[in-house]
């Protein structure tokens, strides 16, 4: 004890003394005795607390025994051998080590997984997808991070090392475990597939497909396949030595959607091609599809005149759903003939660039339905198109999608009359489909049938056409207005398909018109004349990126006119100028191929400017991996594994010599003696102990009549 | 007494401002159909009550507005455009003059559909005046996987066979223009009868339906197309 508590401890001692000396003849001298012992006791107990008093033990136990597992974590290791069954290296050695975890006495793993870096890991989480093996770099981590001796130090992998072992000392013994089959495996391998994605239904394509070969027999033909995602055969060639060459295949897409091509090798050797000498490319096939529309609503002469005018665009893809039945709770697909509910209608807008809502029934849609819509137009940027009728827009706030609408209807809008509409020559707009308004005399019309009379607009929207009752008052009938990146434009007249059946002449005018505002509310943004083709998101490093941009004009079809630049941002901040070219055989459609040079997320900006001298703006990105070398030499190495082994005083194994190693060894015990130290004031008996003593004190001060 | 003399007076100012100011009102149908009456002798009126139960059917089965009978068209009569459906039927001898072809083309070009019902002896006459409307576009017969066979009702195998006249196929012609599926040609099962009321021309009851799914198919696929 510090020399200050004990001098402390004796002045308490003498003062509480002296002052108990007060009280002396009002008790015996006994007591006075007893109550002065047990004063000093508690006040020695708490100045020897105060000094931070420690008790030190010493206690034998069971040294915990510690399995330091470095598994390789590289591309490679995901390969599933040919001779070994179906299961993949890394789950090989996943299981093998869970059953060892799984053991009492081996419970102690470390797992570490090499990489660019040696990083700690555990057995659920290892995974194959390191783009290279360096082992010696790892280990060199792993003794470098530890300093305690480690008896058991085990590395699995399939020995495809990519990085050298000169100069490496092991301090400890390393035992290797060799994951994969030494049998040779045929490690030719499609290298590339290369399409112009995306692809012209019904058009003759190119494919060119790379191939290099390693160790194919020379007498020994190979055949390549392309196969689609279907598993059906789209072309088969029997290739000879040299192997490694480009091969041409022709290729007539005969359906729209997503393509999955998968290019394979085999030989009479290998019957079934096997995982990793294919290599899958995937692209699209559209149908000159610029842009993907959606059409839904009650079926009427209304909607059959809209899919109509939108049949006369060629690039445009079509969904189309009647809402029909008595109920009207349900979507019915015109394309799969299948009734579909709102939710699962409303869940794939990702691929969709419009909608075209004709005398839709809001009512019948869900409030997530709702959600979903609303997030594809301000959030997406996507366009809604609305059709008047007697349900199309709700009614005032009580519409789900009043905050897309442009403006506010009260209940029971609907008016069925006969109206006509005029082109309102003081209203000044400049979106893109106003130049066909101007062109149109809608005096020549017929009247619509009736209205959704519009009371009240937003101030973000823009009247084009307006109605003129019998009474004079006047409406708006094409109202369009931003919400958030969206558009949203709505025809609150009903009877539209009268100005094309009745009016003559009316085709040169009303379709244009018609065609405008769909294009408009599909294109990205409000003035996005231009669409740009990206085959592919995820590129290799030293692969180009070939970039192509199609012109529109004010119909949103594809146009010769116009020019296109734009800027690309490396993931390093540097900027690349694209100059872009005309493309010989798709009119109207530029293109520029990229080089990436750094791994990473490229942004591409791009602007384009028309004739006329509008300017548009559109964005896009790509992304680009190092390339792997993993699936190249793909055998399993025993002897790179076996002297890492014998350099260091390990053992190989190969994992089931390992499992049936670790099943017949226990584990050595060992134990250790440890030296425990603790305060004395985290045992709770002390406090408990004074407790006790100034209970005694009070106890004893009460009996006797003391205060 | 004064209260409820003020309600009617109020309730009477207000129908009679309601009617003034929607004198004009209209009625507006998801769909009609407009019979063609057509020159030439054949009885265009056949099947009277098949339109009328088609319309029901339209109206009970698909939830469109409907009205409750057809219209009855010229080709000649402007009306002809207010009517982007058209039924034509008959046994007889059909007829359209040189004007009547040219409204009617226009009609065709501007949109419109017609539906045309073989209802026994009219193939020859009306092949020949569709001709002098579409002089450029033949007849062709419509392969089974047709849109118009599957609209909303599956017909795997084309037409169903409702009324027997001379043994055989039926037949599904169409005349496109640009593209569009126009003139719809019902030809050797007679759709019509099979729409005709119960006990009209003892059609059985399942042949009854398989007409009433042709037909409403028809409909869907002109709303849609």
């Amino acid at each position: 004890m510090h020399i200050f508590y004990l001098f402390f401890l004796f002045i308490i001692l003498f003062a509480s003394g002296f002052i108990y000396l007060l009280v002396y003849n009002r008790v015996s001298r006994k007591t006075f005795s007893l109550l002065l012992f047990l004063r000093w006791c508690v006040l020695g107990l708490l100045v020897w607390l105060m000094a931070n008093p420690t008790i030190t033990f010493s206690l034998l136990r069971e040294k915990p025994h510690w399995i330091n597992c470095i598994v390789d974590t590289s591309q490679s290791m995901s390969i599933a051998d040919e001779h070994n069954g179906t299961a993949h290296r890394i789950d090989a050695v996943r299981q093998t080590l869970a059953g060892l975890s799984a053991r009492k006495d081996f419970s102690h793993i470390r797992v570490f997984r090499t990489g660019n870096t040696l990083s700690a890991t555990s057995i659920d989480t290892l995974s194959a997808e390191d783009t290279s093996s360096p082992l010696y770099s790892s280990l060199t981590d792993f003794f470098r991070q530890t300093d305690e001796s480690l008896p058991d130090v085990y590395l699995f992998s399939d020995g495809r090392a990519t990085d050298k072992i000169t100069g490496l000392t092991f301090p400890s013994p390393i035992n290797t475990v060799l994951a994969g089959s030494v049998e040779e495996q045929t490690d030719i391998a499609v290298d590339s597939i290369d399409i112009s994605s995306p692809l012209e239904i019904n058009q003759k394509t190119a494919i060119t497909v790379h191939v290099s070969g390693h160790k194919i027999h020379p007498n020994l033909p190979a055949t390549l396949t392309l196969s689609d995602e279907n598993n059906e055969i789209i072309g088969i060639k029997t290739i000879t030595a040299p192997f490694a060459d480009y091969y041409s295949f022709s290729y007539t897409p005969k359906k729209l959607g997503p393509l999955i091509i998968t290019g394979s090798i085999s030989t009479t050797e290998i019957t079934e091609p096997y995982l990793h000498n294919n290599q899958v490319q995937t692209g699209t096939i559209v149908n000159k599809n610029i842009f993907k529309i959606l059409v839904a609503g009650q079926p009427s002469w209304d909607m059959g005149f809209i899919l109509r005018a939108i049949a006369s665009l060629e690039n445009i893809e079509l969904e189309i759903y009647n809402v029909i039945g008595t109920a009207k709770k349900e979507f019915f697909s015109l394309s799969t003939h299948k009734t579909i509910p709102s939710n699962d209608l409303f869940s794939h807008l990702d691929t969709i660039d419009g909608i075209i809502f004709c005398n839709m029934p809001l009512a019948i849609l869900a409030h997530t339905d709702t959600q979903q819509l609303i997030q594809f137009v301000t959030a997406k940027g996507g366009g809604i198109f609305f059709l008047g009728g007697p349900d199309t827009f709700g009614s005032g706030t009580q519409s789900g999608l009043f905050s897309l609408l442009p403006f506010q209807l009260n209940s029971g809008d609907f008016r069925t009359q006969p109206i006509k509409a005029f082109s309102p020559p003081s209203i000044q707009n400049r979106s893109p489909f106003s130049q066909f308004i101007k062109k149109i005399d809608f005096s020549q019309f017929p009247p619509l049938d009736g209205f959704n009379s519009v009371d009240s607009l937003k101030l973000t929207a823009e009247v084009h056409l307006k109605i003129r009752t019998s009474q004079g008052k006047e409406y708006p009938l094409l109202i369009s207005s931003k919400a958030g990146n969206g558009k949203v434009i709505a025809f609150t007249g009903r009877g539209i398909y009268k100005w094309d059946l009745a009016a003559q002449n009316n085709s040169s005018t009303i379709l244009p018109l018609i065609k405008s505002i769909i294009g408009w509310i599909a294109a990205p943004s409000d003035d996005a004349f231009m669409h740009v083709h990206l085959p592919r998101l995820n590129y290799s490093l030293g692969e180009k990126v070939p970039l192509q941009v199609t012109m529109l004009n004010a119909l949103y079809e594809p146009t010769v006119e116009g020019t296109v630049s734009g800027t690309i941002t490396q993931p390093d901040g540097s900027k690349t100028a694209a100059e872009f070219l005309p493309l010989l055989d798709t009119a109207g459609t530029v293109s520029y191929t990229y080089f990436p040079s750094l791994p990473g997320k490229h942004f591409i900006e791009l602007e384009g400017t028309t004739p006329a001298g509008e300017v548009s703006h559109a964005t896009s990105y790509c992304i680009v991996h190092q390339p792997t070398e993993e699936f190249r030499f793909i055998t399993a190495q025993k002897d790179t594994l076996r002297e890492i082994a014998e350099k260091s005083g390990g053992a190989f194994f190969t994992l089931s010599q390992f499992e049936a190693f670790i099943a017949e060894r226990s584990a050595s015990r060992g134990y250790e003696r440890m030296e425990i130290t603790r305060l004395v004031i985290d045992y709770p008996v002390i406090l408990l102990f004074l407790v006790g003593l100034m209970a005694s004190e009070w106890y004893i001060r009460i009996k006797k009549g003391l205060s | 007494m004064m209260i409820i003399a003020t309600v009617f007076l109020i309730s009477f100012i207000k129908l009679l401002f309601t009617s003034v100011l929607y004198s004009e009102e209209i009625k507006i149908y998801d769909f009609t159909i407009g019979r063609i009456h057509y020159d030439g002798g054949g009885d265009w009126y056949s099947d009277p009550s098949s339109l009328p139960n088609l319309l029901k059917a339209v109206r009970d089965r698909l939830g469109l507005h409907v009205s409750a009978e057809e219209s009855v068209v010229k080709p000649s009569d402007q009306t002809l455009y207010d009517h982007p459906f058209l039924y034509l039927t008959g046994h007889g001898n059909i007829s359209f003059s040189p004007a009547e072809v040219k409204m009617l083309r226009a009609y065709f070009e501007r949109g419109g559909f017609l539906w045309a019902d073989d209802n026994y002896g009219m193939d020859e006459s009306f092949r020949r005046e569709i001709a002098k409307v579409f002089p450029d576009s033949p007849l062709v017969e419509l392969p089974f996987s047709h849109l118009i066979y599957h609209t909303y009702y599956p017909f795997q195998h084309g037409l169903p066979k409702i009324h027997e006249h001379d043994g055989g196929p039926p037949h599904g012609y169409g005349i496109f223009l640009n593209g569009r599926l126009a003139v719809f040609y019902s030809f050797n099962t007679d759709i019509g009868d099979g729409l005709e009321s119960e006990g009209v021309h003892d059609d059985p009851p399942q042949l009854r339906e398989e007409a009433l799914k042709m037909a409403l198919n028809i409909v869907l696929f002109s709303l849609n197309n």
